[in-house]
């Protein structure tokens, strides 16, 4: 079962290496969309350490978002998909395998490169402790969630904005707590309810998505 | 044989004959009408009572009378998403045809109803509040369900080939019921950060029976309304689908 | 209760009767929207039919 895991975990990564730009693109979406808010609002820097938080949470989930389209495409044109579905192993296990792939090269990608982005909005330095936190626990949920949406729309020519659509709704917990926290920690509040529901929503996701994610591919492609 | 057996082997029989398309359809016939005539007469006797006899709010005034249109809709639109998850995942457990057929056609008449809460409770709130729209747990949790249908709906009518549009949809419908009680917690949590309970009173007072009664009788009438649209919906499309098939084509050479 | 007085409302007219019209519009249109599709089902089975009757064979 761990090999499974691991089997996968590893494909990704090589593919991922083979093709850097997989990598760079969704840091660089992120990076982009974060910086046009403080071109779109007055240029206050109050105005910008307030909602620095909330604008580079909704950076990060639409990052995730453009990236998840991808993510079973290659897998089903070549075939590999069909050969998965097959395969006597635990297709649940191996699609975890490939969530946290996916999210090592977006989520905990972006998650590296955020306390670089709270700079430009000012944010004090402990609330940008406090938003890699909650970047690290929140970005695996929107990874694995975001999977069973891939899965589902992988056999549409068309599926982005269908994706857009079926997967934002879900994200809003995450988005609320995430974004939360710094809102509680600039307030000087305690943050330990956010980081426990985000935990809470992580453990829920690690443990359903991963099924929800295989029978969405055995439901679309067969 | 004791009568609980007898009441499951009937439940259990019947659930088998309504599973076959052509049974459905057969059944059906029957059941149509008389949901429709409860919806009916439900809804008239409530609505009735709730325009003409129950007394006015002593806070509201009579604009409380939005709550025997509204509270039945916001009810529908939480109890049309239940079915529809589970038909869902009665569908993709037992590759039951007709229990696709019911989560698919329950999508837009939860979609309706889900507008049509929002809607009244904007028009309720715009003079009770004094706002259209208030940033409220229960608002925008209901608005983000509105989304999850349409995201519902849009999946099915994304896929050309039925059977795989049947399955697509109803795995999301079942995801969707995992998230939608998160989705309201996390909601009212956030909410309850922004502002006090303010707006929603909590323990008001107890509504008197004369208030009550219309209201539970509306959302009975609802409740029926609701098995009344599937059933003409599930009909059409039980026809649709089956229409290579024996049965409803001997239906309509008789017909000729 | 007179019937002016009854659709005055107490002053909140337009919020209730709009809220009870579009309700009632929701439900009518819920029943007819169904019933207007049927009549196009049935047309295009009973067409189906035929064109199978006089081309003898089943093969659309």
């Amino acid at each position: 079962m761990n090999n499974t895991f691991i089997l996968f975990y590893r494909r990704e990564w090589q593919l991922m290496f083979r093709n850097t730009s997989t990598l760079v693109q969704p840091l660089c979406f992120f990076v982009i969309i974060a910086l046009l808010f403080p071109f779109s609002l007055p240029a206050e820097n109050e105005l910008l350490r307030r909602i620095g938080g909330g604008v580079i949470w909704v950076s990060a989930v639409l990052a995730t978002l453009l990236s998840l389209e991808s993510m079973f495409k290659a897998d089903f044109q070549d075939g590999a998909l069909e050969q998965w579905l097959t395969h006597p192993r635990s297709l649940a296990v191996a699609m975890m395998g490939k969530a946290f792939a996916h999210w090592s090269a977006t989520g905990l990608l972006l998650t590296l490169f955020s306390p670089v982005l709270c700079l430009t909005f000012r944010i004090p330095t402990e609330q940008i402790w406090v938003l890699f936190l909650g970047l690290l626990l929140g970005t695996p949920s929107l990874s694995l969630i975001g999977a069973i949406g891939a899965a589902l729309t992988v056999t549409l020519h068309r599926g982005g904005v269908l994706l857009a659509i079926i997967i934002l709704p879900l994200y809003i917990p995450i988005l609320i707590f995430g974004a939360g926290m710094i809102t509680q920690s600039a307030q000087g509040a305690d943050i330990a309810g956010q980081v426990y529901a985000l935990l809470a929503m992580l453990m829920l996701s690690i443990t359903l998505a991963p099924f929800a994610i295989a029978g969405a591919l055995r439901a679309t492609i067969e | 044989m004791n009568p609980l057996s007898a009441i499951w082997n009937f439940l259990y029989r019947s659930f088998h004959r309504l599973g076959s398309p052509r049974e459905f359809y057969k059944i059906s016939t029957y059941a149509t009408p008389i949901f429709g005539l409860l919806f009916l007469g439900l809804c008239l006797v409530g609505s009735y009572l709730g325009l003409f006899v129950a007394p006015a709010d002593y806070q509201q005034g009579e604009s409380y009378r939005i709550i025997f249109v509204h509270v039945p809709a916001a009810w529908l639109s939480l109890f049309v998403y239940v079915v529809m998850a589970i038909a869902g995942a009665i569908g993709l457990i037992w590759r039951m045809k007709m229990a696709f057929v019911v989560a698919i056609c329950s999508a837009p008449i939860g979609a309706a109803f889900t507008a049509l809460a929002l809607v009244t409770g904007s028009l309720w709130g715009a003079p009770i509040w004094g706002t259209w729209w208030e940033w409220d747990a229960r608002l925008t949790s209901e608005l983000i369900l509105l989304f999850i249908y349409f995201g519902v709906m849009a999946l099915y009518y994304a896929f050309e080939e039925r059977k795989t549009a049947e399955r697509a949809m109803a795995m999301l419908s079942v995801v969707g019921i995992v998230i939608v009680p998160i989705i309201h917690y996390s909601v009212e949590w956030w909410s309850s950060l922004h502002q006090g309970a303010t707006v929603f009173r909590d323990g008001g007072p107890a509504m008197p029976a004369s208030m009550l009664t219309p209201l539970l009788l509306m959302a009975l009438g609802y409740t029926f309304f609701y098995g009344y649209v599937l059933f003409l919906r599930a009909r059409n499309m039980v026809l649709h689908n089956e229409r290579k098939s024996k049965w409803v084509k001997e239906m309509f050479t008789e017909n000729l | 209760m007179n019937w002016s007085e009854f659709f005055h409302m107490g002053g909140y007219a337009f919020y209730v009767w709009t809220s009870w019209g579009l309700s009632l519009l929701v439900l009518v249109w819920q029943v007819l929207q169904p019933k207007l599709s049927l009549r196009r089902i049935k047309r295009d089975i009973a067409r189906q039919v035929r064109r199978e009757q006089t081309h003898g064979t089943a093969t659309n």
